[in-house]
């Protein structure tokens, strides 16, 4: 019966959305042909990675192809469904205007996280897939049965993975005063994980595996999907995501408390 | 001068404002050039050199380049652009100021500002990797690096305000600004020393601007000794900086003119 309500109310937000986004076409276009660009450039990067070497960390070019691939889906469904919501909470901070949240009678983290759609994402969403098979098959990678029956799971844990830490970071505004900027610094944060965490070594390593566990959102889902399927690491990306999700949702939780509205 | 410094020390005391801001804004900076020694000493796979360069010389690359581009930045053009379209260049015409003194002062203070985030960035740099840093061949060489960062400074504000004034003609500035941004981003030096592209993409480097806001007294700083390279490198740099205050003038007359035909 919940369920029912909030697949309900995801409906209605989805097409207030919509309607939005069509009255405002040329943006969509301009948005879409921004990100495109930067598609291209992505690739060109990495070209000019493989200039004078065939390996990068143990890593060829259509390996670390993939891996901006996988990056690429993982970094546009958040963009698409999550992004700019997480963005716009440190403003309902500032301003007050997360009581209109509050005050509604549904989950807040829920209404919160979904109310508003980025569309100029699509493009991206296409083209990252496109981006995987060829870069499997030039590569001559040979995807199992069992890796297309596992890529949606890997691809569902890292954007649970990048939604928990970019959850935590903005959640620093019911602290500090000044963190608009944080999403920024988080998008540069993710940026870097189209990168393999193989090039760095001893504590960095260490720190962004287990700690900040920016491995999950990218280079292990893609290791899993390009060498072998090692069911023991697939487990801990697995649980690794999960963990990190419930952590994320009570440090909200614990921060919102000291939310006090704005006005009177 | 007066008038300078009064907009110096209220954008300065502007961006000290919320330390947590401040904090962001550093990382934002570092953190893109700080995973790219990382990536490019992944590709040496134990070589000496690569393209000509050795490890150390790579990493000193990057390094440097994180006080070059601190230094070096003019963020002026998303300003322009704003105040030219929401037409609010009009109070600061009427101002007894020029427009140009409130960018300088705009610039410069935030330069000041980064010149403690460079302190920071060279003492953590230089604790954890002294064993990878070069020093300059020799100490003219290191006097002539010094000399084109300042010309790369006067070369970007130059280049970023005829950019800016674009918008005096077309308001759908967003598109031109990003590609502009991802050729500096290439040609400029940002990814790669250009000594690691083709030839081709070499030379075009050396005609175009861009590398000479950003890469050019790096390149000065690794080079073996002042060399007919150097020196042809400089008259570019000259010759840029000319050509831009030519077309900054002749932009900013034509420019006014069509604003003022505009606004009541």
């Amino acid at each position: 019966m919940q369920l029912r309500r909030y697949l309900k109310l995801y409906r209605a937000i989805f097409l207030n959305n919509l309607e939005r986004e069509l009255e405002f076409r040329l943006d969509f276009i301009v948005g879409n042909l921004t990100t495109l660009i930067w598609f291209v450039a992505n690739i060109l990067m990495i070209k000019i990675l493989y200039l004078h070497t065939d390996t990068v960390a143990g890593w060829t070019s259509n390996e670390l192809l993939v891996l901006l691939g996988i990056f690429l889906l993982v970094r546009n469904i958040f963009g698409f469904f999550f992004e700019n919501n997480l963005d716009n909470l440190s403003d309902y901070i500032r301003l007050g205007t997360l009581d209109f949240f509050m005050v509604k009678p549904v989950n807040l983290q829920f209404l919160f996280s979904n109310r508003y759609l980025n569309f100029s994402a699509v493009s991206q969403l296409l083209l990252a897939p496109i981006l995987i098979l060829y870069a499997a098959k030039s590569g001559s990678m040979n995807l199992s049965f069992a890796d297309l029956l596992v890529f949606p799971l890997l691809i569902f844990s890292g954007v649970s993975a990048v939604y928990s830490l970019w959850l935590i970071l903005v959640s620093l505004a019911f602290y500090f005063v000044g963190t608009e900027n944080y999403s920024l610094l988080f998008e540069i944060i993710l940026d870097t994980t189209r990168y393999p965490l193989d090039i760095y070594r001893g504590f960095l390593k260490d720190f962004l595996t287990f700690i900040f566990p920016l491995i999950l959102i990218a280079t292990l889902p893609t290791r899993l999907l390009v060498r072998v399927l090692d069911f023991r690491l697939l487990t801990l990306e697995l649980i690794g995501a999960f963990v990190l999700l419930v952590l994320s949702h009570q440090f909200f939780l614990f921060s919102l408390k000291r939310y006090s509205s704005a006005s009177s | 001068m007066k008038k300078f410094f009064a907009f110096f020390k209220t954008y300065l005391e502007d961006g000290l404002v919320y330390p947590a801001n401040f904090v962001g804004w550093l990382l934002i900076g570092i953190i893109p050039l700080a995973v790219l020694p990382f990536v490019w000493l992944a590709t040496f796979n134990g070589q000496e050199s690569l393209a000509g360069l050795t490890q150390k010389q790579m990493v000193t690359y990057f390094v440097a380049l994180m006080f070059v581009q601190r230094l070096t930045s003019a963020d002026i053009v998303f300003g322009i652009a704003q105040e030219i379209g929401e037409g609010r260049l009009s109070f600061t015409l009427l101002k007894p100021v020029s427009f140009v003194t409130k960018l300088l002062g705009l610039t410069l203070s935030a330069q000041f500002r980064n010149s403690l985030v460079v302190a920071i960035i060279v003492t953590i740099s230089f604790l954890l990797l002294p064993q990878y840093l070069v020093k300059p061949y020799s100490f003219s060489l290191l006097l002539y690096s010094l000399t084109a960062l300042i010309l790369a400074f006067i070369v970007n504000f130059l280049f970023n305000f005829c950019l800016g004034l674009i918008s005096f003609w077309t308001l759908n500035v967003r598109g031109i600004f990003i590609f502009v941004f991802l050729t500096a981003r290439f040609l400029g030096g940002l990814f790669a020393p250009i000594k690691i592209y083709p030839p081709l993409a070499q030379k075009i480097a050396f005609i175009l601007p861009f590398k000479y806001g950003m890469a050019f007294p790096l390149e000065v700083y690794l080079s073996s000794g002042v060399n007919w390279e150097v020196l042809a490198g400089f008259i570019v740099q000259v010759l840029w900086i000319a050509l831009m205050v030519i077309l900054a003038r002749f932009l900013w007359t034509r420019g006014v003119k069509r604003f003022s035909a505009y606004g009541g």
